[in-house]
């Protein structure tokens, strides 16, 4: 324990945590080594197709990505990512927090795929960054307004943008694959 | 190092708006004043969630399936538990993959999710109708942050049932509001917010009539209007209720209880509306558009009306019951950002003596609390404001309202760098005004042109944090908790704990029913919000002993037809089934528990109904008893209807609709379907006796309990020209007690020469009570021409009466008024009295 006040805080009554939100997210912060490392692929690709499907009592939007380039896993032409919400007829399911990808934008993709083979993205938004259109384009992400707490002390805490050009992405992660980082 | 500080804080009519945005899912039905907003909500007024029997695949260490499936019931029952709402919530136990149902309702399930997801959900909706909620939870409990019998875990769940019954974000501090500023306990698990927000979706008619409103708009200086604001009504020591402005920039803040009130508009934190869509959903329009109109507008200077950052110079505003105080407008001015948001405070408590202290210097072992904890009896207290990431700007001033000194940039409130997170932190030394009082209390910041206001920013308490120092099992299979500073609400885990007995440093309660050899972590919570898990220190347990394994040995009934409704028996084998412990679910929302009763710890008896519009197949029945989940699959089967069976429809009532129990002497109304045209041909029986017949209508039969029928749950069979509907079950309570006589204090009956006055002490003497009601007496009420009375105690006399004694809250203007004794709902024959 400590002496004293200032400077310094202990959190041990603050850890805990419980449900997710019924209309919006809970999410844990991961940085980017954490992307890179818990990812089970990492591509770069285009949105070109979009449909809705219900999956148990809920509805998901599907979208095909034309994959560009892959940074991990395995090599494939497209990929089909899963993301919570949607509308069906007249129903619409709106989860805050879930991503709206634009046909014909370009994104880098933190991907994960479940033992039942659903691929998600991984942190709802925090592995999916736009794609500027420029030679060297910058990759980025903004903050997430939903609840996220840190990982190793279950504190809420504030999520920032994320912004960095896709070579040094690039780099980034075929650097952190080379030192060990496959999951 | 102390010093005492001095209270300087000084406290401080209908523009009939046609909408409140509020925090709720708001469908505009124009994109043009004057704006009519339509929330969305469940249609259903019962609404019944089920948990998914796939449980997490992994428990935090000492977690359970029981624990966490307790911790969503209180979640349930938190929401239930608003009196003046409408809407009734059921937790239905746990259901099958995929379980169809019509029946609107919401699922918990527990599912594979990527990593940085620790849940999601949301409602499906059909236009402004919710027709089901699922709430998706990562199906580890070791990820995010562990066990679900943290306060935490409750708080939460209140939270996201909130979110499912049709409410957003707010900023008050209330249940709703964001994670990062939310102060609700178990002690108190909704706040008047909620209260006003739950009440607009689905209030009881006239629950406004007990609250007051305001109105007003709020514009920028150019006469713009600023959408999207918050607007709150805040009691400098007591609730905060709020209302975000519509696109023209009007508000109307329902919901407020009485009292006084201070007012002010802050915008909303950037964490709100991130620019990617993904925060609070925003308005939308009929064609589910979001316009550019319906957009939050610009940042603004948070002040407080009538437009002053100079918390001495807030006008206060009185709130009555049933009246709007309408113009309370705004003038904001535009700023580039916010000054501050989403800010922490935390006080520090002695590890030694559970209280929170003013850091002197002196030397302590601590841990960091948020909200912060404020003992209102000390002098001073060390308050640390922290934002959640990044740096914490520093105030010129520094106030907690409600009689707090105002603290100026200096010495007592000042920046430092916090060494743990490498950001600006500020602490705020504050003395603590005598009186101070209790319960939770609002902090403001000022920075010069603009303000940060957190409600309940802090809690006022008055004695240490409960501490258990031990567990010990008693012969009897009863438990005591003893320690310092213990209320009687006492948890194994995340289940409550009957409590047999309290006193001095202790309480005894009966461990809910668990497994042989589980241990469970025993918490107290305190009715302040302090808990006995607050200084971080290792708590104490209960392990359950050795034991046959408890299973169910027999269900009753296991079909029925579309809305159909029967009574089951549930019989166990080891099991010990207890009244308000227990959960009987048939794992779909088509099929509704009425009532259970526990008859023994091995047998529960209950009413069931399935819905008229119910979809045919199997559903899983299960029970949950304590930390015991037993699980049916498949074990229940609705079938399609019985066409032209008699049914009896639930619940049975008394004939007189006044009197609320069914009990011997009363006639009962049996409502039902195919009940034919003939009395004659209608035949009901009690426990196999007999009933006569009184009358039939095409919808209900009357009857009559004989006088000296024995109280106690009856069978009640029916059948119609020899067409039996299924049985079900009818608690036949004691009569009401008989009204003796009605004395004064020196023992006169009133009557012409002895007319009562409001204030007196009356004394009841009847016959016939209840012997259960002395045991609670919240079942027993005074009525006094149809006012309510709550009574101060009941004395046995002899001769098997009882005297009732009751102060007489209201004065009648000399009539002579009705007076009668109401046991759980139903009024004893009246006597006359004159009252003044």
């Amino acid at each position: 324990m400590h002496k004293g006040v200032k400077g310094c805080l202990i959190a041990a009554v603050l850890i805990g945590w419980g449900l997710a939100p019924a209309r919006g997210a809970t999410l844990e912060r991961l940085s980017m080594d954490d992307l890179i490392v818990k990812s089970t692929a990492i591509v770069r690709g285009t949105v070109s197709q979009t449909w809705t499907a219900y999956s148990g009592k809920d509805i998901y939007t599907h979208y095909k990505v034309q994959v560009q380039e892959t940074f991990k896993g395995p090599a494939q032409g497209w990929v089909e990512i899963t993301v919570p919400g949607g509308a069906i007829g007249a129903l619409h399911q709106t989860v805050a927090g879930s991503p709206i990808l634009a046909a014909g934008e370009e994104y880098v993709f933190f991907l994960w795929t479940s033992k039942a083979g659903v691929t998600w993205i991984m942190g709802l938004t925090q592995g999916l960054f736009r794609l500027s259109a420029a030679a060297d384009p910058t990759a980025s992400r903004g903050a997430s307004g939903e609840l996220m707490l840190d990982a190793a002390t279950a504190r809420p805490v504030k999520d920032a943008p994320v912004s960095l050009k896709l070579s040094d992405l690039r780099g980034r992660i075929a650097s952190r694959l080379a030192a060990g980082g496959a999951q | 190092m102390r010093r005492r500080l001095y209270t300087v804080c000084a406290a401080l009519a209908a523009l009939a708006v046609p909408a409140q945005a509020y925090f709720h899912y708001v469908h505009y039905t124009s994109r043009t004043a004057p704006f009519t907003a339509q929330y969305e909500r469940y249609a259903a007024r019962t609404v019944t969630f089920l948990v998914s029997d796939q449980g997490p695949a992994n428990y935090a260490p000492n977690d359970t399936f029981g624990s966490l499936l307790s911790q969503v019931k209180q979640a349930l029952a938190a929401w239930d538990s608003v009196s003046t709402s409408g809407l009734r919530l059921v937790f239905g136990g746990l259901e099958s993959a995929n379980q169809g149902a019509n029946t609107p309702g919401g699922d918990i399930v527990f599912a594979d999710l990527p990593p940085g997801l620790l849940g999601l959900g949301a409602p499906v909706s059909n236009g402004t109708t919710i027709v089901r909620s699922t709430v998706t939870l990562a199906n580890d409990t070791n990820r995010g942050a562990g066990p679900s019998y943290y306060e935490k875990f409750f708080t939460t769940a209140v939270h996201e049932v909130g979110h499912a019954l049709g409410l957003q974000h707010t900023w008050t501090s209330s249940a709703m509001s964001q994670d990062i500023v939310r102060n609700t306990s178990r002690a108190r698990p909704l706040d008047a917010d909620d209260v006003a927000a739950l009440n607009l979706l689905y209030g009881k008619a006239n629950w406004q009539s007990n609250y007051g409103s305001i109105t007003g708009r709020v514009t920028y200086t150019n006469g713009s209007p600023a959408v999207l604001a918050s607007v709150v009504a805040i009691n400098p020591a007591g609730p905060a209720v709020s209302a975000l402005t519509n696109p023209d920039g009007t508000y109307r803040i329902d919901g407020i209880p009485q009292g006084s009130f201070l007012l002010y508009v802050h915008p909303l934190p950037p964490d709100a509306v991130p620019a990617d869509g993904t925060g609070i959903r925003l308005p939308v329009d009929q064609s589910g558009q979001t316009p550019g109109s319906f957009q939050p507008t610009a940042p603004f200077s948070t002040v407080l009306y009538p437009g002053t950052t100079d918390v001495t110079q807030a006008q206060a505003i009185q709130i009555t019951a049933g009246t709007v105080v309408a113009d309370r407008n705004f003038t904001v001015r535009q700023r580039g950002a916010v000054s501050a948001y989403d800010l922490l405070a935390y006080t520090f408590l002695d590890l030694a003596t559970g209280s929170p202290f003013y850091d002197d210097g002196t030397s302590r072992n601590w841990v960091a609390v948020t909200p912060g904890l404020i003992d209102s009896t000390q002098q001073a207290v060390t308050v640390k404001l922290s934002a959640a990431y990044g740096d914490t700007p520093l105030p010129r001033t520094a106030t907690i309202l409600g009689g707090f000194a105002i603290t100026q940039q200096g010495p007592y409130l000042r920046a430092y760098a916090d060494s743990l997170t490498g950001s600006q932190s500020i602490a705020l030394g504050l003395g603590i005004p005598l009186s101070a009082g209790t319960g939770p209390r609002h902090l403001v910041l000022n920075y010069g042109d603009d303000l940060y206001i957190l409600p309940a920013a802090v809690n006022l308490v008055q004695r240490s944090v409960p501490a258990v120092a031990a567990v010990t099992a008693n012969a009897d299979g009863t438990v005591t908790v003893s320690g310092t500073n213990l209320d009687a609400m006492v948890y194994f885990d995340g289940v409550p704990a009957p409590v047999t007995a309290s006193g001095a440093g202790s309480v005894t309660v009966t461990p809910p029913p668990g497994p042989a050899g589980h241990t469970a972590i025993v918490t107290v919570f305190n009715s302040d919000g302090q808990n006995s898990l607050m200084l971080g220190q290792a708590p104490q347990t209960y392990t359950y002993p050795q034991g046959a394994a408890p299973q169910i040995a027999n269900v009753s009934l296991t079909a029925m037809g579309v809305g159909g409704t029967g009574y089951v028996e549930i019989t166990g084998q080891n099991t010990n089934f207890a009244a308000g412990q227990i959960t009987l679910g048939f794992g779909t929302e088509d099929i509704a528990v009425q009532r259970l009763w526990v008859v023994s710890p091995t047998l529960v008896r209950a009413n069931i109904q399935v819905s008229g519009n119910a979809l045919p197949g199997t559903s899983e029945i299960s029970v949950i008893s304590g930390f015991n989940v037993y699980p049916m699959p498949g074990a229940f089967t609705i079938q399609a209807a019985g066409a032209g069976l008699p049914v009896i429809a639930l619940p049975i009532g008394n004939g007189n609709p006044a009197q609320a129990t069914v009990y011997p002497g009363a006639p009962a109304s049996i409502y039902g379907w195919n009940l034919g045209s003939s009395a004659g041909a209608v035949q009901v029986w009690l426990n196999d006796v007999p009933m006569q017949v009184l009358g039939l209508a095409p919808d209900h039969v009357n009857i009559q309990i004989p006088g000296g029928f024995p109280a106690g749950l009856a069978v009640v069979k029916l059948s119609v020209a020899g067409v039996a509907a299924a049985p079900v079950l009818l608690e036949i309570d004691p009569a009401p007690p008989a009204i003796v006589k009605v004395t004064n204090s020196s023992g006169n009956a009133y009557d012409a020469a002895h007319t009562a006055f409001a204030g007196d002490t009356v004394y009841v003497v009847v016959t016939g009570l209840d012997p259960g009601v002395l045991n609670n007496l919240s079942r027993l009420n005074l009525s006094v021409s149809g006012v309510v009375m709550p009574p101060l105690g009941v004395d046995t006399l002899a001769g098997g009466q009882n005297q009732i004694r009751f102060y007489l809250t209201q004065g009648f203007a000399g009539a002579t008024v009705p007076l009668a004794v109401v046991v759980d709902g139903s009024s004893s024959a009246p006597v006359m009295v004159p009252v003044r």
